[in-house]
């Protein structure tokens, strides 16, 4: 039982975490214009 | 046991005259009994003494190498159905080239046939990016070309240093500098970081039966020779834990469906890279188990893939939408592949996975390094992917084009061997090198898994919002670092170019003047004038070296 609550307060903490990380600190520091108008 | 190539050499010269439906059909129907008679280990009624025994029949096949051979044999004959309606029937003939000399690589029985056949599957794997529509795909493949003809140079003097220091063609630890060539070349076909950026550049350029075939073979060949030549290498733990999360991160920012895809592999190439550094015995079945699992549902996330390219004509998350009703059956395939590779119960991910992640438990932070990636890939391409692409009603713009039934029949064969695996791993497990002790219906395990996987779920159900795609580039190794090295080099090469100029027209000028005041001395002052500039740069370049 602990285990199960472990490895689901776990997968839920990592996603919300991935998320933030990509959305707020990745995304902004990685954007690349000229790869945006290459790729359109 | 038959080698699958002697037969394709004796059938590939009347596939250059044939017609392409029977080239697929042929294919199709001699790769599946070949892969029969590999998985029921059947041989020629007769033996074979020929000029090149091995190329007709193999006595000594290591069940690593059945296993992939198997493996890679049941994928060109999915590949050929999957590319029925393919118009090009020279690109059709190079991927059958490319899936045979993948098999030729991992049943290479000495280093100059590994070498060979490792080259020409290389080059292959160039001509059908090369042949990818529109005109990036030309220089996507070009750029593959120069990654592959790094790792390729690698490899030969890897090969020619093994063969003249007689090094064993072998498992076993790096002794040999020899080696080290191997292990970097094989690094670079496994799109090791930061020689990964050849893979989402080149596989979302290449046609979408093209990228089937791509996304198998390469890097699973380099996971077989790394398993088979550096097992216990413990530098491959981080590298393999790095790319595992990296690549899962990278997907989670992208927005083209292929290049998504893409990115995952390097993740999962990263898992496999793990077990084998580790060097256990659990490790490297688990490496060998997911590598196969791997090329399953990655075809079948690439096959799902293609058809959605091949219906609606785009391939940007953010282009498209509510594709669920109008592709039902891409979207319950998609799905199969996307729950295998996340890891779900019964599906041939979660046999496999779970292995290299339990074999890396003798370290905690890799244990949970892994699980973080993993969450990273349910959290990419089984939710944000489908739900943005096939639920979400955002856009409905699109026609689709009907589907050929070639494609879902492909898909569906892929999808039930996903299953199959998944529900019975001792159909994997007994073919994988040892004796496995590992039993992924463990009680704990099981309940483990599905609560993590539950936590993904409710955490992207709070967070859905700050994955939504947008039409933006990212910068990874190329855009950060070659690129502007080319920029670079290129304003070099024009700077030298007008340095060239001048002195053209200096000299010209100092001719023009000394031939009408003397023309004897002419010769001699530009002879000596020659000779100062090599001095000098002899002079620059030995202060280097000694610097």
């Amino acid at each position: 039982m602990k285990n199960i609550l472990i490895y689901f307060g776990f997968g839920w903490v990592a996603s919300l975490g991935l998320t933030i990380l990509v959305r707020f600190l990745l995304k902004p520091i990685l954007r690349n214009r000229s790869l945006e108008s290459e790729e359109s | 046991m038959i080698h699958p190539l002697s037969l394709f050499l004796i059938l590939f010269p009347v596939f250059l005259f044939s017609k392409q439906k029977w080239i697929q059909a042929t294919t199709m129907v001699v790769s599946t009994l070949l892969c029969f008679a590999w998985f029921l280990e059947w041989s020629w009624p007769f033996s074979w003494h020929g000029f090149f025994p091995s190329l007709f029949a193999i006595d000594s096949v290591q069940p690593l190498q059945k296993l992939f051979a198997t493996t890679y044999l049941f994928v060109l004959a999915t590949a050929s159905v999957y590319s029925w309606t393919s118009s090009h029937k020279s690109e059709v003939l190079t991927m059958i080239f490319h899936a045979l000399m993948a098999i030729g690589v991992v049943l290479a029985q000495h280093w100059i046939e590994f070498f060979v056949y490792w080259e020409l599957m290389s080059l292959a794997s160039f001509f059908i990016v090369w042949m990818g529509p529109g005109k990036s795909a030309k220089s996507a493949g070009l750029r593959y070309l120069i990654y592959h003809s790094l790792g390729g140079g690698m490899l030969m003097v890897g090969v020619a240093w093994a063969i003249r220091d007689h090094l064993p063609f072998s498992y076993g630890s790096i002794h040999h500098p020899a080696q080290l060539f191997i292990l970097f070349s094989c690094l670079i076909n496994a799109a090791c970081f930061p020689f990964h950026t050849w893979i989402k550049d080149a596989y979302p350029k290449a046609s979408i039966f093209g990228s089937v075939i791509l996304s198998v073979f390469v890097t699973k060949t380099s996971v077989y020779a790394l398993i088979r030549f550096f097992p216990g290498f413990a530098p491959l733990v981080v590298i393999g834990a790095f790319m595992a999360l990296f690549g899962a991160i990278y997907a989670l920012m992208e927005n083209n469906i292929r290049r998504l895809l893409s990115y995952h592999i390097v993740s999962q190439v990263g898992f496999m890279v793990c077990g084998v550094g580790l060097g256990t015995t659990l490790s490297l079945q688990g490496s060998a188990a997911h590598a196969v699992c791997h090329i399953l549902y990655k075809s079948l996330l690439f096959m799902s893939a293609g058809a959605v390219v091949h219906a609606i004509g785009r391939e940007k998350i953010s282009s498209l939408g509510n594709l669920g009703k109008a592709l039902p059956w891409v979207f319950c395939f998609y799905m199969i592949g996307a729950v295998s590779i996340s890891g779900f119960p019964f599906f041939n991910g979660y046999v496999s996975k779970s292995m290299v992640i339990e074999a890396a438990h003798q370290y905690a932070w890799l244990a949970w390094t892994l699980k973080a990636a993993s969450v990273g890939t349910f959290l990419s391409v089984g939710l944000k992917l489908p739900y943005y692409t096939f639920i979400k009603n955002n856009h409905t713009d699109y026609q689709p084009t009907p589907l050929p039934r070639s494609m879902i029949i492909a898909m569906a064969v892929v999808g039930l061997m996903c299953f199959v695996v998944g529900v019975f791993p001792d159909l994997l497990y007994s073919r994988l090198p040892g004796v496995v002790d590992f039993h992924p219906y463990d009680w704990e395990l099981f309940l483990t898994d599905v609560s993590l996987l539950g936590g993904v779920g409710l955490g992207f159900w709070i967070a859905k919002i700050w994955l939504t795609p947008s039409n933006q580039g990212y910068e990874d190794v190329d855009t950060l670092i070659l690129f502007p090295l080319a920029k670079a080099g290129k304003k070099i090469v024009n700077a030298l170019k007008h340095i060239n100029t001048w002195m053209l027209a200096t000299e010209k000028s100092t001719y023009q003047k000394m031939i009408s005041d003397s023309p004897s001395d002419a010769k001699s002052i530009s002879f000596s004038i020659y000779m100062l500039l090599i001095m000098v740069c002899l002079l620059l370049g030995m202060m280097f070296i000694l610097l």
